[in-house]
Order: C-alpha cells, then structure tokens, then sequence
C-alpha cells in the first residue's frame, strides 16, 4: 500500500500520467479489497462462522496492515475463549498502532482477563497519562493494582476514578475493597454504604461492607449482612471469610473453620482467609492444618510481591512510593 | 530512551538535551526512499518539519482508509514531537514555563513519552523546580535502572532539591555499576564535596586528574571547588592549569569571580585584572564581557564598563542582568531616557522571577531613580512602592546581587545542566516561524482527534481536544466553533458559551451558532442573555421547541408579561404539549398565581405522567402552602421518573427535615451533594440535616463548604456556629455567630 503511494507520486512527478492512473486504480482496489474482505468477516460472524471468519481477519490484518482486523480479530477470539489468541492479535494492533486509545484499552482489559494484570497496570498508567479525563481508565487501573496486590496505589487510582464520575457503585465496591484489604475500614464503610445504596441486591458490595462492619468491631451488622449474602450464595468467598472472621471473634473456632475453608475453596488467593484459617486451626489443635494454612498463606504473599516488584520493574515507582528511593 | 545526548566527556554538559526527537513511537512516517538507496544518495540534513508532515499525510491516509487507530496513533506521534520541538524552541528562547507547558503537554501524547519527562525534568531543575525534577525522574529512572545517564540525572537533581546524602547514594550506587567512568568520578566527587567529605573528594578528583590529566580538568575542578566554597583548593587547581597552559579557557575567569566571593568590594580590582586577562583569549565571550561589565560599575569605572556591557546584551537568551547594569550605567551617566529604556527591559526580562526577588526590587529601585531622572515623578512613585514591597534595601543590594551572580548562585542546577539546544542557533524570528508552524500542526492533529471522538459520539473528549487546539492556536480554522458545538452536544453548557460567543463574533450572520448559543445560555440558566439571542431567530415561530424556550428564558427572566402572548399561540397550536402545560405552570407560579399553576401542572400530568418538572414544580408550591405530606409524595414522583432532578432532590430534603425525618433526607442528600459539590444550598441542609443527627464533625465539613460557596448566607453561619458549639470549638462558634448577626444586620 504505502510502496504504491510512493510509487505513484514519483510517477507523478515524472509526469507519466497514464502509469499514474493505472497505479490510482490499483490503490483504489486495495481499499476496496481490504474493505470486502473486512465486510465478508462480518457477515460470516453473523452467519455463525467463526472459524472462516477469524481467518478472513487474520488474512486482513496480514495482507493489509489492518489494526481494524486486529482487533475484531481479538474479540472473537477471547469470545471464543482463546485468550492467548486474543492477546497476541492486540499486541500485533499495537505495534501497528502504539498510541490508539482503543487498542491500549482493548489488550489492558484483555490482559486483566487473561491474569496478567501488570501488564494491564502499565498500558492503563499510560492511558490515564494521556487521557486523565477518562473515569474508565483510573477505574481498570485501580482494579488492575488491586489484582497485583498493590493496595495502597489502587486506593489512589479508585478515588480519583469515583471524583470523575461520583455515585457509581462498581467504583465505589472497589474502593470499599481496596480499603478494607488495607485495613481502613471506617473508610470501606462510609463508601460501601453509598455503594449499597446504590445498588442494594448485589452480593459482592454487601459481603465487604460485611468485612468493614467486622474489622470496625460491630458484629451483629457484619453478621446480618453475611447471613443476606449467604442466603443466596453460600459459596460466596468474602461472606464465607467475614462469617469466619466474626466466629474467630466470638471464639466459635470450628465454625470459623469451616466458613474459611469455604471461602478458601472458592477463592484459593484470598490470603487473609489462610492466615486466619491457621489461627483456627491452631485454637482446635490442628498442628498440621495450621502450618499448611500458614505456608499456603506465606505462598500467596510471596506470589503477590513478585508481581509487585514486577510491575515496578516496568513501571518504576508509582504515586505513594514515587516519593524517594 | 530518545532524546538524550551523552557527550564525551564532564564538561559543563553532562547530559545534553536535546537532540530533535526521532518519530515518536514505532509507527515510522512515509519516507519518499527507501532506505537501500540512501547510501548512494548523500542524504539531506533532517528536517524536522518535513518529517512531521510526512506523519500527518500518513494519519489522514489512514483516515481516509477507516484505519481510525492507526490514524489516531500516528496523530498522537505527531502531536508529541512538535510539543517536543516547541518545548526545546521556547527552551531555546529562554522561556521556561512555556517549555515546560510544552514537555509537559508531550508526555501527554503518547505511551512511551520518557523522552517527554525526562524534559520536563530537566527545564524543572533549570527553573529551580528540584522536587518536581526529583518526583518525575524518580519514576522515570525507576523504570530504567541502567541508564546511566538517567541516573545520574537523578542524583544531580536530588543534590539540586538539597538531598545531598540521597544525592551521594544514588551516585555511588551509579559508579558502582561503572567504577572506571571518570565522569562519575567526578560527580560523585562534587557530591561528596557537598557534605563536606573532603577527603572522599580529593580521593576520587585524584582519579579523574589520572584519567584525564591536563588544564581542562583542573579548570572543571577548579570550578567545582568554588561553588562548593573550598576557595583555595580552587585557587591552587587554576593556577596549576594556567601554569601548564596559559591560555587555559576559563581558569582566569573563575578566579576573578573568587576574588570577589571572598574579598567583596575588595577584590574587584583583582578581579578585573582577571577577566580582561580572560578577555585576552577570548574577546567576544559574552559571559566574561558582561562579569567584567558589572565589575567595573560596582569599581565606580563605570564609562569603562559600557562596550562591555554592549557586548553582554547581545546574548540569546539575554540575561536580566546585563540590562540592569547597563542602565545603572547611563543613569549614573545621566542618560535618563536609555536607562529607563534598559530597565525596562530588564524588568521584562525578569518577568518570570518571584515579585519579591531582591533582583526585582532592584530593578524597581533602579527604574524609579532613572524615571525620576527622566522627569516622571508619577511612574517613578510607582516603582519606589514595588521596591519597597519586593523588601529591597538599597545597602546591601548590589554586592548582594553581583555575588550572586558571580557565585552562580542562581544556577539552582548545581552547575551541571546544561542549557542547550540545537535551536539556539537560529533567530528569534526563525523561531518565530517554526512555532507557528508546529503550533498549527498541534492544531491539526487535535482537531482531527477531535472529530474522531465526535463522529463516535464521545463529545466531552471531542470538546477536550478542540479545546486543546484552540489553546494552542485559538485562530485555526472552525475551532471555536467546533469547540463549541462539542460542549453544547455533550451539555457543557456553560462552557460552550464562551467558544460559541468567539464563532458568533466571527461569523455574526450565522443563525446556528447565534442559535446554540442562546440555547446554551438558556440551559447555562442566564435567561436574559438566551431571550436576547433567541428572540431575533427566525425559525422560532415555525420551531415550537425553540419558541418554548424562548418564552421560559422570557418568563425566568422577569418578563412573564412579554410571555404571556407567545404562551396563548403555543397553547392555541398545542395544547396537548405537556411540556407545555409545565411550563405555563411554572410561569403562573412565578407570578404567585398558584391556584393557575396548579391547574397547568395537573393537565400536564394528566397529558404524560412523566413529564419532567411537573411535579417539582407542584412539590414546590405544596412547600410553600405548608402542604408537606402533599409536597413530599410529589417529589418523590418526579424523582422516581427523574433521579437527576437536583431542585425535586433538595426540595424533598427539605420537606424531609421539616418532617423530621433525618435519615431519609440524608439518603435523598448525599447523591446531590456528591453529584453538585459547588451546590451552596444542598451542602448547607446537608449539614444541618448531619448536625440535627448528631454527626457534628461531618457537618462542619459541610457547612465550611455552603459558607464558603454562599458567604453572604446568615443562615449557613448560624448552623456552623451550632456545629462547632457542640464540637466545643467556642471560639470558632463565636465568629459564626458574629458573622450571622451582622449578616443579618446588614439586611434590615
């Protein structure tokens, strides 16, 4: 395509008119061809197949340089549950295209979706740089900090995603959590009231203010929120490690027990679940259990400082720790 | 990491900045050659322009094609190397917050913009702006921890910022990935010669006099022993480097700015003898023309300092100081008019300088002394104030001034940046042109960003980037208007009066703008700005929607009257209208005939149940009948249908609390005054709703933000005052209290 375009205009400027003509054609019929081609992908997704369609894209993407191909390309792909696939169309989009906004943000999400939130954290460092007016990307970012581990700087990236756009309850779940891991919990209480007041039947925002209500002492709160959450989904991990959390307080250690291995089962990386199951495990007398519990926990903490010095690797120091070295 | 330059070795410019940037990112623009022929060809010097030209062509290509990524990517590139070469031209031109501005909109542009930063850095340093240079290469050299370079750039801006043991940590631990690099040697030398460990110092410069013997570096150390006020360590040092080669460049030069840090007005003489020595090798070195120049003055040798300081001015950028001199010069020579003339100059020169700089209060002083001279007592009385403000004492001032120069003082780099570009060569006027030119490319680029944003119906972020382009050239073709019409599509209302306002100057016939523009100051609620506008349009009469707001601004205006008619031909064409109805209503309301307004709001109910504003407006009458049951039941009917109706939200709050019901009027509050944080009469019954329920300290927070929202309002004061009485805080709830009386004084 772009050989063409020099060719033409040295053609051009030697005045061979007729060469000229011929060659404007031949770049006309590329776009017109890439346009097919990309029109064709459609219409075999809207006929159901898949399989012609992404090579159609994949044919584009090669044969014309199209970031356009890329990235449906991508959205099939992760429809499909090829990931990997996924993720690899969009890194093609960005060499192609480094500074679109719509690629950057389509592999940041897709990177969080496949487990590779430092490279999300990177790419949407990056966006908010150049488009610090867009709530959606402090929110990823936040979100994409928390699944790094890094709490303290999601906290940051969260609140200025809530001043951005006030009174949205994802946002606002977010912060809750991101202040309850760091133990703030007046804080996680204050947001994640607004939260359920905003969106009252979702499990998720209940169990956390549940989380608030036990680390602030009130129990009986804490404990009626669970028992809500719990009603419709007994597996629910937060619920399952407040309900433990509130039997460890009250010395109700078996029932603590279970409750955590429950919220263990569902989510294997909620670490202060490990920590506490070990302290029961320990009060019943379960030696072993208490030192597998503890070691899984201290598994989990190192998992989560080696993506943290990762992400500082590719970032360097972030908002709270960018003060010195 | 583009955009550095290393040179070969630690002279003055350790890290010189800035080469012109190579193409942002990956994406490379067209090239007319392909590469393999560009070994026969002798290639042409680059051309930055050419190249950023060639990325345009490239992006509208891709426009063109429907590649809108590809076209946005390339935009951005784009957009980032002409802020970058703005960046280095205002640099160039000695204009440091503009180079910032500039470095700092680059950064902004595009993923990989460390180039960007690390400029930023750099003109932060130069400003005497060390933290925010510390902050950004702190971050930046964080991702590139084998950057030499960019370390070391980190530890000159820590010593710069006065972290002087950080400063030596991050030079040690940069010298030992590299123990044989004299140039950190010798950085990490001038650390240690900071916190005063002498013996380090002398023990590192040893090696670097190892390394690179010879006059050069003795003259290097020589200097570096002066700023750190070791004067006779420097003594020894420039004069070992005169003895080996007596035309040593700037070893005489540094030893008469000695002469005077040590002895004062002593040492002038001494130092004079110095520079006219250095003058002998160098005759055109402005540097040295301009210290032999302020010498003199201050030896009282003042007719021979005046070539010199001719000589001075011409420097690029030209330093405040040269004019200053030059104009204590013809004043003392009584030329009045050409001192006035130079510290003028001066005075504009230092305009970027804190007001109560002492150079700023000299230059007043002097100013004032050649005004007077000059026979303006009225401006002269002027500058005698500023002087006065600026705390100048003409005793100290002068040598003040010079040691500050000639200690180098002012250099809050440390010395070791440098102020370099390879755009400082070129004229002001060339600069001139090249700015305009990149300042229309800037332009281009966000206004074609922008259409992109709105053709995919993201209006606000259209708005930021025409916004941009208008910032940056506000005469670019259509963007005011484009700016405009982006605001008023995303319902910034207010915000797009003011570009729509410059579009309709421009182009004062064209009824579309003159339109949105009344119809922005109508949603902006100035009602009389937006019947102004609207009542001259000519498809009001055929447009029922525009001929409604038309009589709302008329009725929200004070002139329910001129209304009236325009209402009886809309009811007469449509009176099925709802919206309508409610607005009849309202315009009853207005005039106090509730029973009316009632009547319209019920039929307009009645036509479409959700019409907005209908039962606002009714739970506001009821409100005002002291109909609270009624009222309530209607606020919440409208905030049923309407959740963002902030008057129904704060109406219901307020029947609410006069219920007595607290808890629930906080819950109808609390999305208000997150949603309208500028909103003075929602924070005021949020916090005396939040103050009724106990909570004093929030309420304070809340009602500190309605009195400093609304100052005037007495009741605001008075409930503050509540607050801070049951927080204990008497004598805050004194002040309150005073503040509500006389308030309410002052409305009797």
């Amino acid at each position: 395509m772009r050989t063409a375009a020099r060719v033409l205009a040295l053609l051009l400027m030697l005045g061979v008119a007729a060469q000229a003509d011929a060659l404007r054609q031949a770049q006309g019929k590329q776009q017109a061809s890439r346009a097919t081609v990309l029109q064709r992908a459609q219409q075999e997704l809207t006929s159901g197949r898949r399989v012609e369609a992404k090579r159609l894209l994949a044919d584009a993407a090669d044969r014309f340089r199209s970031v356009q191909a890329l990235l449906l390309l991508s959205r099939v792909q992760s429809e499909d549950g090829d990931a990997a696939g996924a993720l690899e169309s969009l890194r093609k989009a960005r060499r192609l295209a480094p500074n679109s906004e719509e690629v950057l943000s389509a592999f940041a999400q897709m990177s969080l979706a496949a487990g590779a939130p430092v490279p999300a954290v990177v790419t949407l460092d990056a966006l908010k740089r150049m488009s610090p007016s867009v709530m959606q990307y402090h929110y990823l970012l936040g979100v994409a900090l928390m699944r790094v581990g890094d709490r303290l700087n999601a906290v940051g990236a969260l609140q200025a995603a809530e001043q951005l756009e006030p009174n949205r309850a994802l946002t606002l779940l977010a912060l809750g959590i991101a202040h309850n891991s760091l133990q703030q919990y007046a804080e996680a209480k204050s947001v994640l009231s607004r939260a359920v007041e905003l969106d009252r039947g979702n499990a998720d925002t209940l169990a956390a203010l549940a989380e608030a209500e036990q680390g602030l002492g009130e129990l009986e709160a804490a404990s009626k929120h669970v028992q809500q959450v719990l009603a419709g989904a007994p597996q629910h991990a937060t619920a399952n490690l407040v309900a433990g959390l509130v039997a460890m307080d009250r010395s109700q250690y078996a029932e603590a027990r279970a409750a955590l291995e429950r919220a263990v089962q569902t989510d294997p990386l909620l670490f202060k679940a490990h920590y506490q199951l070990s302290l029961a495990c320990g009060r019943l007398g379960d030696e072993v259990a208490a030192s597998r519990y503890l070691e899984q926990y201290g598994q989990t903490l190192r998992g989560v400082q080696k993506m943290i010095d990762e992400l500082r690797m590719a970032t360097g120091p972030m908002g709270t720790d960018s003060v010195r070295r | 990491m583009h955009g550095l330059r290393h040179s070969v070795f630690f002279g003055v410019a350790v890290v010189s900045m800035i080469a012109i940037p190579p193409p942002a990112q990956a994406q490379e623009p067209v090239r007319t050659q392909p590469r393999a022929d560009r070994r026969t060809v002798p290639e042409p010097p680059p051309n930055p322009l050419v190249d950023l030209d060639r990325t345009i062509v490239a992006a509208e290509a891709h426009l063109r094609e429907g590649e809108l990524q590809q076209a946005e990517s390339l935009y951005r590139s784009a957009i980032f190397d002409a802020w970058m070469m703005l960046g280095q031209l205002h640099m160039a031109g000695g204009k440091m917050p503009d180079a910032r501005h500039a470095f700092d909109r680059a950064s902004r542009s595009i993923v990989d913009a460390d180039a960007a930063l690390q400029a930023l850095a750099v003109v932060d340093l130069q400003s005497g702006r060390a933290a925010d240079a510390v902050n950004v290469l702190t971050r930046v050299a964080g991702r590139h921890e084998k950057d030499g370079a960019l370390q070391r750039l980190l530890a000159q801006a820590l010593m710069a910022d006065g972290q002087l043991q950080e400063a030596v940590q991050a030079f040690e631990t940069a010298r030992a990935t590299d123990p044989k690099d004299p140039e950190l040697a010798f950085l990490l030398g001038s650390a240690y010669l900071q916190v005063k460990k002498l013996d380090e110092a002398e023990r590192l410069f040893a090696e670097v006099i190892k390394a690179r013997p010879g006059p050069a570096t003795d003259v290097l150390l020589g200097r570096t022993y002066r700023d750190a006020q070791q004067f006779d360590r420097a003594r020894v040092v420039l004069r070992r480097a005169l003895k080996a080669d007596p035309k040593a460049r700037r070893a005489h030069y540094y030893l008469g700015t000695i002469a005077i840090l040590i002895e004062g007005t002593a040492g002038y003489e001494e130092a004079i003898r110095e520079f006219k020595a250095e003058l002998q090798l160098t005759p055109r070195d402005v540097l040295t023309n301009l210290r032999l120049g302020m010498a003199l003055v201050e030896a009282r040798r003042t007719p021979e300092a005046l070539p010199y300081l001719e000589i001075a001015r011409a420097m690029e950028p030209p330093p405040a100081e040269a004019f200053v001199y030059l104009g204590r010069s013809y004043l003392e020579l009584n030329r009045a008019s050409e001192a006035v003339e130079a510290l003028r100059r001066a005075l504009s020169l230092a305009g970027t300088m804190r007001s109560d700089d002492p150079l700023v209060g000299n230059i007043h002083y002097q100013l004032a002394l050649a005004l007077r001279q000059a026979g303006n007592e009225a401006e002269a009385s002027t500058h005698f104030e500023q002087a006065r403000r600026a705390s100048y004492q003409r005793a100290d001032s002068d040598r003040t001034s010079l040691s500050r120069f000639l200690s180098d003082k002012g250099d809050t780099s440390g010395g070791v940046l440098p102020l370099d570009s390879p755009l400082s060569s070129q004229t002001s006027e060339q600069r001139s042109a090249v700015e305009r030119q990149l300042k229309a490319t800037i332009a281009r680029a966000c206004m074609n960003l922008g259409v992109m944003h709105a053709q995919a119906q993201r209006f606000s972020r259209a708005a930021e980037l025409f916004g941009e382009a208008a910032a940056v050239d506000p005469e670019f073709p259509q963007v005011q208007y484009s700016l405009g019409v982006a605001y008023f599509t995303a319902q910034q209302h207010e915000k797009a009066t003011g570009p729509l306002t410059r579009a309709l100057e421009a182009d004062p016939g064209n009824v579309a703008i003159r339109r949105m523009l009344g119809l922005s100051w109508f949603h902006a609620e100035n009602y009389a700005k937006a019947a102004e506008l609207l009542e001259t349009d000519p498809a009001r009469e055929s447009d029922p929607s525009l001929q409604f707001a038309y009589a709302l601004a008329l009725v929200r205006s004070d002139r329910a009257a001129a209304a009236q008619p325009i209402f009886d031909r809309l009811l007469a064409q449509h009176a099925d209208s709802a919206e309508l109805q409610v607005v009849l209503g309202q315009a009853h309301a207005h005039q106090g005939d509730y029973p009316a307004a009632i009547e319209s709001l019920r039929r307009a109910l009645q036509l479409k149940p959700t019409v907005a504003e209908a039962n606002t407006t009714l739970g506001i009458i009821y409100l005002k009948q002291g109909r609270l049951p009624e009222s309530r039941e209607a606020l919440r009917t409208e905030l049923a249908a309407h959740p963002q109706d902030f008057r129904a939200r704060q109406t219901l709050a307020t029947v609410l609390d006069l219920e007595g019901n607290l808890d629930e009027a906080l819950v109808v509050l609390r999305p208000l005054v997150r949603a309208r944080p500028d909103f003075a009469d929602g924070r005021y019954l949020f916090g005396k709703v939040l103050l009724a329920k106990g909570a004093a300290a929030e309420a304070v927070e809340e009602l500190l933000a309605a009195v400093r929202l609304a100052p005037e309002d007495a009741n605001a004061h008075y409930q503050l005052g509540q607050a801070y009485q049951k927080l204990g805080q008497s004598d805050l709830a004194e002040q309150q209290f005073t503040l509500f009386k006389q308030l309410k004084d002052k409305r009797r």
